[in-house]
């Protein structure tokens, strides 16, 4: 049977294909396809909230939320998506057809849409940056701790230095560029830091402004450049609450440099030694060296022999090596805990974050602590769209018990146990402490004149140091119009300081030879307040992009500090002023200053082509004499990004940028010791000088009388031997630097390169003048450097962009530079002077060169010239005016070398540092051998002599020649011999005993010197992210393995040169020091990062929904 | 420029506000004074005076050994020499302010200043020969003095010395002076006529090798001296409070009379060839 459609199938038929047609062809036209999908982190798949996904072309757009997840509507013409976010690299993808899709987004290197902080809190594009700046992510900082949070920065910014001090509450030294002086500023407000109130745990990034180009909108106190710190705030917008914890766990053990010492001979001098005493009654008993018999178990009274009732003198004992490995035996493992909580929440209007953290160190000398705490919190409320409230509070507590001080002198535990402390007593009998009946009276040691039990130092001997350290500020900003903006901010920067030293009835140090203990006092306070009112102004107009800021600060300072002293106790163990044997003495100092500024800076970018800067600042201080108060010092930038408007091939990224700036300073000092000696030394004649960071007026040009108590503690009056100058104008730093930032292979490869050229000066010093006179110096404007140098950074990311989970991020920071003197001043005649002296005060010369005055002679071919006993002859026995050049002691350059790997879930990172060059004498070295302690006098040849000494026997023959016709040497003023013809030498015949050759060999700094490089291992982290469920409260959880100053690398390892940073010619003693290592535990309940808060007017929020091209 | 008008007014706005501190005010050290009153720069021009020693056999002897090369040794050496200048610089003041606080032309001040000065140029030429004499102490007004030869420095040393016993007898005779703040002497100017001329004897017997000298006539003026009331140098009491040391003759002991003093002197004169032996 045939089909056959009738009149009604026909009609139904054709109204199937209408409708089918008509169907597919709204499909077609307003074919909708939801498309859902979640943006990503290429690095470590953390989702990326508030990323904003475009439709190519149109603006259709949408933005991802907390889970990084976002929903649009697309239709099917619309196949590209441009998916952008601040600090990643734009991403293009094809979405035809998709309905999900998940999306990684690469981390921009230099990528155009870096965003950075600059001078005044003010962000910026890094594009438009025409200066050396350099950031380092908190996050950093936060695994791996030290004691102290800024010596994390070791390493991680070319051209900054850090040199951490293993001492207990000493600062690190922090150069930037070679000077020291930096400014601290938090959320664009400076304040007084002395390194230890800043907790990592708090601070989202540190940027570094190297130099016066960078800061020169800080003025003065920018002069050598400032570390900016962005505080972390509460999360996003409408992001609920999140929650941060991290707690790390350090031990500190294993030496890395600990000098070693001979535990074979005991102390005395050329062999003898019997103990009646401890004062000089006996032989060799009292202040002694490590010159005495050997520890062979020979018979000798010694401090604890038993006396023999019939006679009264003590009966003999065997003198055995009791104290080997004392110092390692004293010292205990030691102990770093960091823990920190933070809560931050957001809302519609506001925005907060509060966070507490705490740090307990526990030191290797026993009995010996530091505690941390940190209490932080920051609130931002959006009055209106217009109107906005920040502020920001740190309150900062460090406190300390008993903190060692081991600077050279009786107080020191390496000056007693190391240097001149022989093995012939345990370390763990002097833990007694007290002469039996004598408790809280009478220290019970093998020495009473000069030296002291350790323990007895350690328990009884007590420092405290009580801190309380705030600052914060307030802000109110408003939006005039989408191109303008009023801020108002207040800020206020104190401090409280309290020290004590309690130092025990029987205590020896210098200067305090009756032992009769003592009681101290130093109290500081600190008071700054900071007004800013400033004007921001952003406009675009075709191509041309401006921003402006104009403002104004109000600067005033106040400082004043105590200093008590008892001079000596009545009863001992009672710790008050009005226990003093003698009259107390009090000292008090303050100080005042107000600065008044006006600034302003323009920024300008021309298209795609150029971005030029111009600041200029104009201040008033209080420190100068009047009519020299007020200066106008401007800065100069320019950059240009090449690859914008040139195709440069394989660079994909050229940026060429220059700086100018030129800071006037002014009669300021950047710390403050104690009220006694302000800016000078030590009131005591031992122990450390605490230094308190201060940024205020020195009073240098006071033509005025100081006081000092005299005989019977009466003051006298002292009339200044350096005359101020009425006419003395503000020292002046000219800086100009040239640099480029490069990316090759779609910026798999980034180097950041800097040349900085810095004229200082002229600076204010003291001219000397002749001292008949009556005067040794006049205050006067002179003495001009140049220091040139070099900056190189060097990233890479291999992996970028690459389908592998694997991921390898190395960077190399270096850093060099050299300063050399360019003119002096003019004499009295009006005449340039080209020197100063005839040695390194000379124009072209190098500042860091290290003469000495005092050293020896030697041949042609190198040889020792010794004099006809055998013993080296000294150049100032020769020509008192000669000085010898031995060395630098600018390091050649600073280098570091960082590697992050990170797989999957691991994540290993390490970092070498060092110094390379400059030479350093080494203090402990001269002292172990002087003293008889060093372990090369019982080695090789010297073993052998030394033996004889003790016997009376002269043995050893030095090393060198005699002047055979017993000519006389003559020479120049460098220590070169004049009259060689006339001097025939031989060699050394002349036996002498080991101990007197030392002593004088040892005895000038020419024969301690030694290479000042060194490199260290100095972290090493491997980290776990414990897969965590979806939907859990805590979205990261970490657990890592850290270490800090695994290695330890130099040509000597008695000391540790990491903390000699700077221009110190010679070490000091210090403690050991050690490794750390131990465990990190994180938890996040948020991602590892954080959107910035978008604002009306802002030009970040302008710049993520413009469409990239 | 509209910028530069933003700033003016913001430094104007500024000015008006915090016009209260006064920035000129600001700039002088208020720890330290410009002034200070004689005694307190007596104090430490009395302590300046002070050699240190380690104890009583150093002090006692003009010479001394050390054997021990960590703190020093028995060499010779060249470069320059530590010179007392700034202490003299304190002695000008010392006398300046006196004067400021309403002395006399001739006070206690400045006759002690007398001797200070004698004392410290003794010192310093006897260590490095011709200094600085007459145009010295001026600060700034002259950065090179000219150099005064030994000798005319002795001369003036004996002339201060002179002068200071003079205004010490005329203080004394007008009664009732005292130098506030010695705590060498507890302000009694007699003891220190005494001891000024004790140690103008000991410079004239110092230079008695150059009794021949016209100008100096060192002889005559021994002779002249021993007729002023002298303190015996050996007294047990100032021997023991004085941190002049030097002044004390090694080896002699004078005597508290006048024919005692002039025995030991012969006593000691005997014992020097070159020592004038008696008047």
């Amino acid at each position: 049977m045939k089909f056959q459609l009738n009149v009604q199938s026909q009609w139904a038929l054709l109204k199937v294909c209408f409708l089918t047609f008509g169907v597919l062809l709204s499909m077609s036209a307003f074919a909708q396809r939801t498309l859902t999908g979640k943006v990503m982190d290429a690095a470590n798949s953390q989702p990326i909230i508030g990323a904003n996904l475009l439709v190519k072309g149109s603006s259709n757009g949408a933005v991802t939320d907390i889970d990084g997840t976002f929903t649009m509507k697309l239709s099917d013409s619309e196949t590209v998506l441009v998916v952008t976010y601040v600090g990643y690299d734009t991403k293009e993808v094809e979405v035809a057809g998709l309905t999900t899709i998940e999306i990684s987004l690469e981390e921009a290197a230099l990528g155009l849409s870096e965003v950075t902080v600059t001078a005044l809190g003010i962000t910026k594009e890094k594009v438009r940056v025409t200066t050396a700046i350099q950031s380092v992510d908190g996050e950093q900082l936060i695994k791996a701790r030290e004691p102290n949070n800024i010596q994390g920065l070791t390493g991680k910014i070319a051209g900054l230095t850090i040199g951490s001090s293993p001492e207990m509450l000493r600062r690190p030294n922090v150069l930037l560029r070679g000077a020291s002086d930096l400014l601290y500023v938090v959320d664009g407000v400076p304040i007084n830091s002395d390194t230890w109130n800043i907790n990592p745990d708090d601070i989202e990034t540190f940027t570094v402004l190297k130099g016066a180009t960078a800061a020169a909108l800080y003025g003065f106190r920018g002069k050598n450049g400032a570390i900016l710190i962005t505080t972390k705030r509460g999360v996003g917008k409408n992001l609920g609450f999140s929650v941060e914890f991290n707690s790390s766990t350090m031990v500190e053990a294993g030496f890395n440099a600990i000098p070693k010492v001979q535990d074979l001979y005991g102390p005395g001098d050329h062999g003898i030694y019997e103990f009646v005493d401890g004062r000089g009654g006996g032989k060799n008993d009292g202040d002694y060296d490590i010159w005495g018999p050997p520890l062979d178990g020979r018979l000798l009274t010694q401090y604890d022999s038993p006396i023999d009732p019939a006679t009264g003198k003590r009966i003999p004992t065997p003198f055995i090596p009791r104290g080997k490995d004392n110092l390692t035996r004293f010292l205990q493992p030691g102990l770093l805990t960091t823990n920190s909580v933070s809560v931050s929440s957001s809302g519609d209007r506001y925005d907060m974050r509060f966070s507490v953290g705490h740090s307990y160190q526990k030191g290797v000398v026993p009995n010996t602590s530091l505690n941390i705490s940190n209490f932080n919190a920051t609130l931002g409320f959006d009055f209106t769209d217009r109107l906005r409230f920040e502020s920001n509070i740190n309150f900062n507590r460090q406190f300390s018990d008993n903190y060692p001080d081991v600077n050279y002198g009786p107080n020191s535990l390496i000056y007693n146990m190391i240097i001149w402390g022989g093995a012939d007593w345990d370390v763990d009998d002097m833990k007694q402490i007290w002469q039996e009946g004598k408790e809280g009276v009478q220290q019970i040691y093998a020495e009473y004149q000069r030296y002291n039990n350790p323990w007895f130092v350690a328990k009884e001997w007590l420092r405290g140091h009580y801190k309380n350290d705030v600052f914060g500020y307030a802000s109110l900003s408003y939006e005039i119009s989408d191109a303008l903006k009023l801020t108002g901010r207040s800020s206020v920067t104190t401090y409280d300081l309290f020290r004590t030293e309690k130092m025990p009835y029987s205590a020896g140090a210098y200067g305090r030879d009756e032992r009769k203990g003592d009681y101290r006092e130093d109290r500081r306070t600190l008071f700054e307040n900071n007004t800013d009112i400033l004007l921001q102004y952003d406009k675009r107009f075709n191509g041309i992009n401006l921003s402006a800021v104009a403002g104004g600060n109000v600067r005033t300072f106040a400082f004043n500090s105590n200093y008590g002293s008892t001079d000596y106790l009545i009863t001992p163990g009672v710790y008050s002023f009005s226990n003093s044997l003698n009259p107390a003495r009090v000292f008090s100092f303050e100080s005042n200053m107000t600065v008044l500024s006006g600034y302003y800076s323009t920024d300008i970018t021309l298209g795609r082509y150029m971005n030029l800067s111009y600041t200029g600042c104009v201040d008033k201080i209080s420190t100068l004499p009047e009519g020299n108060q007020t200066f106008y010092y401007p800065s100069f930038g320019a950059n240009s990004i090449v690859t914008e408007y040139l195709p440069l091939g394989p660079v994909s990224f050229l940026k060429l940028r220059g700086a100018y700036a030129n800071v006037k300073d002014g009669l300021i000092s950047s710390t403050v010791a104690t009220a006694a000696a302000p800016f000078g030394g030590n009131p005591l004649e031992y122990g450390d000088t605490y230094r308190s960071s201060y940024d205020g007026p020195s009073y240098g040009n006071a033509t005025v009388y100081s006081t000092s108590l005299a005989y019977g503690n009466v003051p006298a009056s002292y009339f200044t031997n350096t005359l101020g100058n009425p006419d003395l104008e503000r020292n002046s730093r000219s800086e100009y630097e040239l640099g480029f930032d490069l990316g090759l292979l779609t910026n798999r490869v980034n180097v950041e390169f800097t040349y900085f050229n810095i004229k200082e000066g002229p600076r204010t010093f003291a001219r000397p003048i002749s001292e008949t006179t009556g005067y040794t110096g006049q205050l006067v404007n002179g003495i001009t450097t140049r220091k040139k140098g070099l900056e190189i950074v060097l990233k890479a990311d291999p992996f970028k962009a690459s389908a592998s989970k694997l991921k390898w991020l190395p960077m190399i920071n270096f850093s060099t530079f050299r300063e050399t003197y360019e003119s002096f001043y003019k004499d009295a005649e009006g005449k340039e002077l080209e020197k100063l002296d005839d040695y390194s005060q000379q124009i072209g010369r190098r500042v860091d060169e290290y003469w000495v005055s005092n050293g020896y002679f030697f041949t042609p071919d190198g040889q020792i010239i010794n004099d006809n006993g055998g013993r080296p002859i000294r150049l100032s026995t020769v020509n008192g005016n000669a000085r010898k050049l031995l060395g630098y002691l600018d390091p050649d350059f600073v280098w570091s070398f960082i590697n992050r790997f990170s797989y999957k879930n691991f994540t290993v990172s390490f970092q070498f540092d060092g110094r390379q060059g400059g030479v350093i004498y080494n203090y402990i070295q001269r002292q172990t051998f002087r003293g008889g302690r060093h372990i090369s006098t019982v080695e090789g040849a010297m073993g052998v002599a030394r033996l004889e000494d003790t016997k009376g026997n002269r043995t050893w023959v030095g090393s060198g020649v005699q002047i055979a016709n017993s000519a006389a040497l003559k020479s120049d003023i460098y220590g070169n011999i004049t009259n060689l013809s006339e001097l025939q030498f031989t060699p050394n015949t002349t036996a002498t005993f080991l101990q007197d050759w030392i002593s004088r060999y040892y005895q000038e700094n020419e024969t301690n010197m030694m290479d000042r490089s060194f490199a260290k291992l100095r972290e090493v982290v491997i980290s776990y992210n414990v897969p965590v469920k979806p939907g859990s409260f805590f979205r990261e959880m970490t657990i890592s393995l850290i270490g800090r100053n695994l290695l330890y690398f130099a040509e000597k390892k008695d000391i540790d040169l990491d903390a000699y940073v700077g221009r110190s010619a010679g070490t000091d003693i210090e403690t050991p020091t050690s490794k750390r290592y131990g465990v990190n535990f994180s938890l996040n309940s948020k991602p590892c990062k954080q959107p910035p808060r978008p604002s009306r007017g802002d030009h970040l929020h302008v710049l993520t929904l413009k469409n990239s091209s | 420029m509209k910028l530069h008008k933003f700033l003016i007014v913001l430094l104007a706005i500024f000015s008006f506000t915090f016009h209260s501190c006064d920035l000129a005010e600001l700039e002088a050290d208020p720890n330290r004074a410009t002034n200070s009153p004689a005694s307190l720069i007596l104090n430490g021009a009395l302590n300046n005076l002070y050699t240190e020693c380690w104890n009583e056999t150093m002090r006692r002897n003009q010479y001394f050994c050390i054997n021990y090369n960590y703190y020093g040794t028995n060499e010779y050496w060249s470069g320059s020499a530590s010179l007392d200048y700034t202490r003299l610089k304190n002695v000008q003041k010392m006398e300046e302010e006196a004067i400021r606080g309403g002395a006399a032309v001739v006070n206690p001040y400045s006759a002690l200043g007398k001797f200070f000065r004698a004392y410290h140029f003794v010192n310093m030429t006897q260590k490095v020969g011709d200094l600085p004499l007459g145009e010295a102490l001026s600060g700034l007004e002259n950065t090179t003095p000219k150099y005064a030869t030994q000798k005319e420095i002795y001369i003036q040393v004996l002339k201060w010395l002179d002068e200071a016993n003079t205004d010490l007898a005329s203080l004394i005779a007008k009664g009732g002076q005292k130098a506030d703040g010695d705590w060498f002497y507890g302000g009694d100017l007699t003891k220190w006529q005494k001891l000024v001329n004790a140690y103008r004897l000991r410079v004239l017997v110092s230079l008695s090798k150059k009794d021949a000298d016209a100008d100096v006539k060192v002889k005559a003026a021994i002779c002249r001296d021993l007729g002023q009331p002298i303190q015996v140098p050996f007294d047990e009491q100032y021997r023991r409070q004085s941190p002049v040391s030097g002044v004390g003759w090694p080896g002699c002991q004078l005597l508290s009379e006048k024919t005692q003093v002039l025995t030991g002197f012969d006593a000691f004169a005997r014992t020097r060839p070159n020592c004038i032996s008696t008047c």
